[in-house]
């Protein structure tokens, strides 16, 4: 009784992965060129901003909060990046970002001292986000001309490797040394676990919450500069997608949102599983109707067979 | 005791309700006397601020409104059809007798245009028509639609294209998003036109809903599937178009050809700087603004007639030759246009649209040529006996006989494309009337 | 003596508490008569009505589910989903179209309901991937266009007036809402969803068929957001794949101000009213009032995380944390 379930678990654990190689073998046999070099470097480049978010939304999900603010986030940042780029260059980008911790930090506060559920603050910021972020735009896409700001997706720092494949894959790195390696990635499973018990064992929870929404802030703040370097202008809810495909991916990785189990690789799975499904299916020229069904049964179905249910007390 | 305070609560809500009708019951009339003086509220309805194309339509509204001396108000629905509705009936409620704009879905025509009737609320509106619902359907308060004609702007948009591959190329079609009559109508147009070019072709087609970023991310796709092959993009906006362009420049393909429609500030630069090939300009603040216009003369006792209750209005081609013309004429602080001249009450003998306007016969209409008649439905009748009696043409020489202050037709240095376009199907057949300076 | 006195302190903060968003309402209603006094009108103040009925259903059905903890993110779905599968098979309006509509809904809503309790998935996931499929099955049906229901019949269900001056709309949700207001509150089922809501593994030793009610929960959301649906298009006069975008946000935020907790088993079906009313209060005097839609986005944020906030005042102390 208990190998079977030891096994089921293994099998589990290479569920996500098989997905993966069936599904990329489904558009690979039908589409020779897709899995060219050039795809393979325009599929990391479009997933890349995905990945980047989903990375800080990883840290959100084990807590067993969500940050529902990520898009607008990434757009707010990419924003403010664009309309310093003309009189900081480089150092717009790193203005950004820090605008994204600033946000992320905002929310932290209010879900830990004013103590209300993070779904609704982050659903809340939101929208006042879309609306910062318009206003600053005079809702109309800011042209981006400056150099500097424009390498930091199109230059290269590391072996001609474009900045915007390298970029995630540092974040990768750091994500999974930070939740794997550190006192505070531990303490991430353990409020996700049991927040209770985690408070009263003498861990700084609060501080805990805010800091990994400040990261999540900095991730949405890293892809909004990066698209915005990307399109050469910041565009108008250009980061919008990202918070549902986030979610989503961390879900699909295998993260549960009651939180307390999964980790960033498993989001790496679910990034690049959205991404090539969603450009196999642009390969095939299938309808957005078709398409939504698709992105739906393929949400159902990988977390019915990724979902450890011998954790869960009971499914909410 | 939870129960207890919620009583009292639900009370005192009631009670606020009450004293609030009250209120209103009492000062309502009074209100309404003041109003009656002074300038009038005039509201403008579109889908979103965060949009280039609504950005400029703002613009001619407001132009306009102020420009007839009267308050100006917008109201945007996020391309919702129930906040639309809504907004118009608050309005309506608050006592606005003049609506115009654009409606979020073409569906949502319906209801819009029994509400201002039923309200009494003179509204005239752009872009988007219901399928088979006609101003004669809903009643004598609607009373002007303005259509640059979609078909025909992709046809043109087709043309072009032929043009500026030496008519062979393999293309690629953006659409908007699902649903959208207007995106897609261009696309079919598009199609239609390159049959006319046996070396022509589409490669495929893909909805962009009408954005930079998707334009770019469905750009990059194909690149990747059609590689070299592409020698053209036609977008049925320009949004998507510059999305395209860039998502090119990064592949290295330089010589791809981006044809986009709807022109402004923004996107003018790409076609300056070559990344777009042409732009389909179809005076969206025009639009805006003459449709504003129209609902002030109906409040001030203009009616139109029969042919003027659909009109099909004018569109340009933009290309390197005549950008400059445009940016200098249309994209400083103030549009070209003389509002208050355009008013038939203002000015009832020298009155001039400033653009090319042809009236549409609604049984030909190229809007509705695939979309079958709903059950019962007969156009009314009122429309072929104004084209038997030759109203139709009649009105068609009138609009273009006041058509005089010909700044914003572009100029004869700019030719082919120094011309103003526009649908006409009150012949046999639909042709494109054009008009040079 | 100093525990009395603590005690009649607590009781004062619960009722203030209770009547916040009573104060929230009035409180707008007076700033935006200012604003704008057409406000006030008889005629906007029916408007209002008109339009949080519509809210009102689809926001009393959410509750159903969040009463038990878990969530419905399929109400956009489950909107352009009904509306668009029945007048594709019924366009011409009849009462069938009615039957219609109130029955996909209750299908989608118990699908969902399968799904969570019999596959055992997180309602979470389960609402936003099913939210995906419904409009995809809209947008595939419609090609994202519109069908227009011209029927004077269906029409009437929202516009017509049955007593001069207000909608039907307006009393047919009032009646369905104090149905399901009885329903939660004074029946075996409504009582069970909270218990369920309060702690699952109580409820279940208690002999309660867990999986049961839950799909009657999600089938309930389906059937009211239905209803909700067959209002708002009796209003529009169409089904549309594009008709439901912004009520996810709106209705949870109204369920949530009107005092149900997100984590189950407390508040109810009975004060949603009060977080409906306050968003379309909200909605209708800022467009009224003139302010600009950037920023009307930042005041609804603030105020609705100030009401979350001062709702949550009485059971600060026993919630340490907040996730």
């Amino acid at each position: 009784m208990k190998e079977s379930v030891k096994r089921t678990t293994a099998l589990m654990k290479y569920l996500p992965l098989i997905l993966l190689v069936v599904v990329s073998l489904f558009f690979g046999i039908l589409y020779p060129r897709f899995f060219s070099i050039k795809n393979v470097l325009n599929l990391i480049r479009q997933m890349s901003f995905l990945m980047i978010v989903s990375m800080g939304m990883t840290f959100i999900i084990l807590m067993g909060s969500i940050d529902a603010s990520v898009g607008a986030n990434a757009t707010f940042c990419g924003v403010i990046g664009a309309l310093l780029a003309p009189y900081l260059g480089g150092g717009a980008i790193i203005i950004g970002i820090l605008a994204g911790a600033g946000v992320g930090a905002l929310n932290g506060t209010i879900v830990t001292k004013v103590k209300v559920p993070s779904f609704l603050v982050t659903l809340s910021l939101m929208g006042a986000l879309d609306g910062a972020a318009l206003l600053l735009m005079h809702s109309s896409p800011v042209n981006i001309s400056n150099q500097t700001f424009l390498d930091f997706s199109n230059g290269s720092l590391l072996f001609s490797l474009p900045n915007v494949d390298l970029i995630p894959i540092i974040m990768i790195a750091v994500c999974y040394f930070v939740i794997n390696k550190t006192a505070f990635g531990r303490s991430l499973y353990a409020i996700g676990g049991n927040e209770q018990a985690t408070f009263y064992s003498g861990i700084r929870v609060r501080q805990i919450q805010i800091i990994a929404f400040m990261i999540s802030g900095i991730m949405a703040g890293v892809a909004g500069c990066l698209q915005a370097s990307m399109f050469e202008a910041a565009c108008p809810y250009m980061g919008d997608a990202l918070m549902m495909n986030s979610i989503a991916a961390v879900v699909i990785g295998g993260t549960q949102l009651s939180g307390g189990v999964g980790g960033p690789l498993r989001t790496v799975f679910g990034v690049v599983l959205i991404a090539i499904i969603g450009s196999g299916m642009n390969f095939m020229g299938v309808e957005p109707a078709t398409r939504h069904i698709v992105t739906g049964a393929i949400m159902i179905l990988a977390v019915s067979v990724n979902i450890d249910r011998s954790k869960m007390a009971y499914v909410k | 005791m939870y129960k207890n305070s919620f009583k009292k609560a639900t009370i005192l809500l009631i009670c606020v309700f009450l004293l609030a009708g009250a209120y209103s019951f009492a000062g309502g009339e009074q209100e309404q006397n003041a109003a009656a003086a002074g300038p009038q509220k005039m509201l403008t309805t579109y889908c979103t601020m965060a949009n280039d194309f609504f950005l400029t339509f703002d613009q001619g509204a407001k132009e306009a409104v102020e420009a007839l001396g009267n308050e100006y108000i917008s109201a945007t629905d996020d391309r919702k059809p129930e906040k639309f509705i809504s907004n118009m009936s608050s309005y309506a409620a608050s006592d606005v007798k003049m609506m115009s704009g654009y409606s979020p879905t073409i569906g949502s025509v319906i209801e819009a245009t029994k509400l201002v009737n039923r309200e009494k609320v003179y509204y005239s509106n752009v872009l988007e028509i219901a399928d088979w619902w006609t101003p004669l359907d809903a009643g004598p308060y609607w009373g002007m639609f303005h259509f640059p004609d979609a078909r025909a702007i992709g046809m043109q948009g087709g043309d072009v294209m032929a043009e500026a591959l030496q008519k062979k190329g393999k293309t690629l079609l953006l659409l908007g998003f699902p649903g959208s009559k207007a995106g897609n109508d261009r696309g079919l147009g598009y199609k239609i036109a390159l049959e006319n070019y046996p070396g022509m072709e589409v490669l495929a087609e893909e909805y962009g809903d009408f954005t930079r970023d998707k334009g770019y991310s469905v750009t990059a796709d194909w690149i990747i599937k059609y590689g070299d092959e592409i020698d053209g993009i036609y977008c049925t906006n320009t949004s998507m178009a510059v999305g395209a362009a860039v998502a090119c420049k990064e592949a290295g393909l330089t010589d791809v050809k981006i044809i986009g429609t709807d022109a402004n500030k923004e996107n003018m630069k790409y076609l300056k700087d070559g990344s777009l090939y042409g732009i389909c300009g179809i005076f969206g603040p025009w639009l805006a603004g003459h449709a504003a216009v129209v609902a002030y003369d109906m409040y001030n006792g203009w009616e139109p007639t029969v042919a003027e209750t659909m009109m099909s209005t004018g569109f340009i081609m933009l290309t390197q030759d005549n950008a400059d013309w445009y940016i200098d004429t249309f994209c400083g602080d103030k549009l070209p246009y003389d509002w208050k001249k355009m008013s038939r009450t203002l000015n009832p003998d020298n009155w001039d649209p400033q653009n090319l306007m042809v009236p549409i016969f609604p049984e030909t209409f190229s809007n509705w040529e695939f979309v079958e008649k709903p059950k019962g439905y007969e156009v009314p009748k009122e429309y072929s006996e104004a084209l038997a009696s030759g109203e139709y043409k009649e009105i068609r020489q009138l609009y273009l006989d006041h058509f005089k202050d010909h700044t914003t037709v572009p100029p004869s240095s700019s030719a082919p494309y120094d011309k103003v376009f526009a649908s006409n199907n009150i012949g046999s057949e639909t042709v494109v009337d054009v008009l040079t300076k | 003596m100093t525990a009395d006195v603590r005690k009649t302190k607590k009781i004062d903060i619960k009722k203030v508490v209770n009547l916040v968003p009573v104060i929230v309402i009035i409180a707008l209603m007076i700033i935006f008569s200012f604003l704008s006094p057409a406000f006030i009108r008889f005629r906007n103040l029916v408007e209002i009505l008109q339009l949080s009925s519509i809210y009102l259903l689809i926001a009393a059905g959410v509750t159903f589910p969040i009463l038990m903890g878990s969530i419905d993110l399929s109400i956009t779905g489950i909107i352009v989903g009904s509306g668009v599968i029945a007048a594709t098979i019924a366009p011409v309006g009849g009462l069938f179209t009615v039957f219609l509509i109130l029955f996909i809904g209750l299908c989608l809503g118990l699908f969902n309901g399968l799904l969570v309790a019999k596959i055992k998935l997180p309602s979470f996931i389960v609402t936003l991937a099913t939210n995906f499929i419904y409009c995809g099955i809209a947008v595939a049906l419609t090609e994202g266009y519109n069908i227009n229901i011209r029927s004077n019949f269906f029409s009437n269900i929202s516009n017509g007036r049955m007593i001069p001056g207000i909608p039907n709309s307006i009393i047919l949700a009032g009646v369905v809402y104090i149905v399901f207001v009885y329903l939660s509150e004074k029946t075996k089922t409504g009582r069970y969803i909270m218990a369920i809501g309060g702690k699952e593994d109580v409820a279940a030793r208690m002999g309660i068929n867990v999986a049961k009610y839950k799909i009657i929960a999600f089938a309930l959301s389906g059937l009211l957001i239905g209803c909700g649906t067959l209002f708002l298009s009796a209003r529009l006069g169409m089904a549309s794949a594009r008709l439901g975008s912004g009520y996810l946000f709106n209705t949870l935020i109204a369920v949530v101000v009107g005092g149900t907790a997100l984590s189950g088993g407390v508040g109810g079906v009975r004060r949603t009213i009060l977080g409906v009313l306050i968003i379309t209060i909200l909605e209708n005097g800022m467009t009224l009032g003139g302010i600009d839609v950037r920023i009307q986005y930042m005041v609804k944020a603030v105020i609705l995380i100030g009401s979350v906030f001062l709702i949550s005042i009485p059971d600060r102390s026993r919630q340490d944390l907040m996730k």
